[in-house]
């Protein structure tokens, strides 16, 4: 299962991909903003996207809506992190037709039940 | 607190990268705050700011650092306000984002720490509300000092009745900030489901840290240090990438050990060719054509091996090598801050951000450049109003530059203010028993202008008021020295001070003179020599009870460096009976620091030579006048001599008497007391 994260805390980076780890999986690939995110997605070629909201150059939600426009990759799960307290950006989240959001600070089973939850549903 | 993630060994990478992150996101961070002052429309970087905070609550968040969280996020809501222009922004806005920028700096310094403590912070939580709430009142603020914040911006308590927090025990009533926010452990779903209030934050009702002042200043130095770890280069320029520091400073132990390594084989080859010279004649003619075929193959390679060294040399040190720029960053905070305080107008300067130096000395240049700014704009810079009486511009400028000058680097601050009094510093220096009217008449300006760095040459009670002058530029100088640098002032009165700093470019390799000194070989810095005389006859005069040598119309005054550091002469010893001793076989190396000439009487100037430095060791830390040692060629272990410390501990003007026996003994006093 390949993964492609997004975000433009290497910091953060660091975290998901320590998670995915935890909870074995460990093809990840990274970029760091939604842009290099389209660059990079034919290559990469990923089965699952988790993206940050808020990065310079293309959102997430703008990320959200060009991999949903993408001829091979528009069903290609998308899970968004979002941050506690912004309810406007979730709903704007979900309306750019993201499969599911989590809420920083998360969990390794958190994520995990999340990603579970979406690829059942898919 | 143990048992926080940020202990937890399977967390160090990410605690590592967050500190990284966040020191990076605070360098750009700060100067962002200040154009916002400037450009308050300017919608981009207020997103750009936001995106900077949000990162850092993100982060935190996943860290468990809950009080880092709460803040970036109460700021992160500010920020989203004005970008939805829901906020009428009032320059007063800037000092509050400018103080939940320091508490976020302090906090991310307890990570790197390991020393999580609670900050006070109510108030600035309360009023961060208040600007989101549209109730901001900037007639009413009261914010709290960062505790460990940047050391020039922290107030002398002097001022802080001034600036004010009558509102303080008010705000701090209802200062237990905000349990709504407190992060959950978990995440939850619903993201606007928050978890349930905790109040352990109830206790922590505030005084508005106006005590905090001068612990704060003390605890700076360390901070300051530790918090530059993140490199220059931004993680967003795509062909670099982050080396720990750890990494390079091995790599330039090894590049040390090659020098030392290459030093000894071209010795050896060296010693080689003479021996070739003085070959007998019981070599066949055939042997001998093959040594010498092999003796110049081995001398192209040597060639080649020390070229190569060489440059090894170089690229290793360039990579340590960062921007000026890092240090420099700071400074236009700092003197927006302190001119608010001290009620000055200040135009700050910056040239030359971008000369490079090491990265060791960016940080250690840190502090020093921080008393001197401080101090022009405290006494250098005159009030606005003295300003226009003068007929000069009421904005006062303070110019912070840094310049390359051959293998040194050289920093200057100059002030257009009032200039130092020579007079009033010599005046002083009589009262405070410093010197005696004589020697005080002596003087010479420049000289006087250096009294200021004499230890306790401002009085306790002074420094409370004027922001601790003696002992701020004391503490520089000492620094300074400490990185084989020197300090130079140039002052014009009613036009302004110019401090001038001139640093090696790096810590560990030095060109130096060796020189003979009774049975010891010595390193002396090349830097700092500035001629070697022979020493003839009529050349030494005894005065006042100390030696001086006469050079070309100079009377400069002579430490005998076997005198000094109580050599073993061979005649007393005996061990080195060929070496000859005698009066007429002396040489004075005369050295230059900063603008005082010494002249240390040696035997025989050696050779000139590259040495790497090597710390003599924790136990040996604080020998006066000696810098290091380092291996030489032949194997020999030498002393690299502190050639400023020498002066300072043999200064004729501070050794009463001078002469040459007592200078030892009197020499670890003195230097015991200018270490502080």
């Amino acid at each position: 299962m390949q993964f492609l994260i997004v975000d433009d805390s290497p910091t953060m980076l660091r975290i998901i991909r320590n998670a995915l780890k935890e909870i074995g999986y460990d093809e990840v690939e990274e970029a760091e903003d939604g842009q290099e995110a389209m660059d990079m997605i034919e290559s990469v070629s990923p089965d699952f996207v988790i993206t940050d909201w808020n990065m310079p150059n293309m959102n997430g939600v703008d990320l959200a809506k060009n991999i949903r426009n993408h001829p091979d990759f528009g069903h290609v799960p998308i899970l968004m992190i979002t941050t506690r307290g912004m309810k406007e950006d979730v709903k704007t989240a979900m309306e750019a037709d993201v499969d599911n959001y989590i809420v920083k600070p998360f969990e390794p089973d958190v994520l995990d039940e999340k990603i579970d939850t979406i690829l059942e549903a898919a | 607190m143990s048992d926080h993630p940020i202990h937890d060994d399977s967390m160090q990478d990410i605690v590592e990268s967050f500190v990284v992150e966040a020191t990076e996101i605070y360098d750009g961070l700060e100067g962002d705050l200040l154009q916002l002052e400037q450009t308050p429309d300017d919608e981009e970087l207020v997103d750009e700011i936001f995106r900077d905070v949000h990162t850092v609550k993100g982060t935190a968040g996943f860290l468990s650092l809950d009080q880092l969280s709460t803040l970036a996020h109460r700021f992160e809501e500010v920020l989203d306000s004005m970008r939805e222009g829901e906020v009428d922004f009032d320059p007063a806005m800037t000092d509050v984002m400018l103080c939940a920028f320091d508490h976020m700096k302090v906090l991310t310094q307890q990570v790197i720490d390991r020393d999580l403590r609670e900050l006070e912070m109510g108030s600035l939580v309360d009023t961060l509300e208040s600007i989101n709430e549209g109730t901001f009142d900037a007639s009413k603020l009261s914010l709290p000092d960062a505790e460990s914040g940047p050391a020039a911006g922290s107030p002398a308590p002097a001022e802080e009745g001034e600036t004010g927090s009558e509102e303080s025990t008010e705000a701090g009533a209802e200062a237990d900030f905000d349990d709504e926010d407190d992060p959950a452990p978990e995440a939850v779903d619903d993201a606007s489901e928050d978890a349930p209030s905790s109040d352990e934050d109830a206790e922590a009702s505030t005084n508005d840290g106006g005590d905090d002042g001068g612990g704060g200043t003390g605890s700076s130095s360390s901070s300051s240090k530790k918090s530059s770890g993140g490199g220059g280069s931004s993680n967003k320029a795509p062909d670099t990438i982050r080396v720990e520091v750890s990494r390079l400073n091995r790599l330039m132990d090894l590049v040390g050990e090659l020098v030392l390594g290459r030093n000894r084989l071209l010795q050896l080859i060296s010693d080689a060719g003479a021996e070739r010279m003085s070959a007998g004649d019981e070599d066949t003619d055939a042997e001998i054509e093959r040594l010498e075929s092999l003796m110049s193959e081995l001398e192209d390679a040597s060639d080649k091996i020390d070229f190569t060294t060489g440059e090894l040399q170089s690229a290793i040190m360039r990579t340590r090598m960062v921007q000026v720029g890092q240090v420099f960053n700071k400074f236009p905070r700092v003197v927006r801050d302190l001119a608010r305080e001290f009620e000055k107008q200040i135009n700050l300067v910056v040239e030359g951000e971008d000369t490079e130096l090491d990265k060791s000395l960016v940080e250690e240049i840190d502090d020093p450049l921080l008393h001197l700014v401080r101090n022009a704009i405290d006494h250098g810079i005159e009030p606005p109003e003295e300003r226009e009486a003068k007929g000069k511009n009421p904005e006062g400028e303070i110019r912070l530059s840094a310049s390359h000058a051959g293998n040194h680097i050289v920093i200057e601050v100059a002030d257009d203010g009032a200039g130092l009094d020579p007079d009033a510093l010599r005046e002083k220096a009589v009262e405070r028993d410093v010197l005696t009217e004589t020697e005080a008449e002596d003087l010479t300006d420049k000289e006087a202008y250096r009294l200021i760095f004499r230890p306790g040459f401002t009085t306790t009670e002074e420094a409370n008021q004027v922001s601790g002058r003696g002992v701020g530029m004391d503490v520089v100088k000492t620094n300074l020295s400490e990185l084989n640098g020197t300090i130079d002032i140039d002052s014009t009165p009613g036009e302004g001070t110019r401090f001038q700093l001139k640093l090696p470019l790096t810590l560990a390799i030095l060109q130096s003179m060796l020189v003979r000194s009774g049975t010891e070989t010595f390193a002396i810095p090349l830097y700092a020599v500035s001629e070697v005389v022979r020493i003839g006859e009529d050349m030494l005069e005894s005065i006042k009870g100390g030696e001086v040598l006469h050079h070309r119309d100079e009377v400069i005054p002579i430490i005998r460096l076997d005198g000094a550091l109580d050599v073993q002469l061979p005649n007393a010893g005996g061990e080195r009976a060929d070496v000859a001793h005698t009066d007429d076989g002396e040489y004075a190396i005369i050295v230059n620091v900063a603008h005082r000439r010494v002249a240390l009487i040696v035997d025989e100037p050696i050779a000139q030579e590259e040495v790497v430095i090597k710390s003599l060791g924790d136990y040996l830390k604080a020998v006066p006048g000696i810098a290091g040692s380092t291996i030489l060629g032949d194997g020999q272990v030498i002393m690299v001599l502190d050639v400023g410390e020498l002066i300072q501990v043999e200064d004729p003007s501070t050794t009463v008497g001078g002469d040459n026996g007592a200078g030892a003994e009197e020499a670890d006093d003195l230097s015991a007391t200018s270490a502080v």
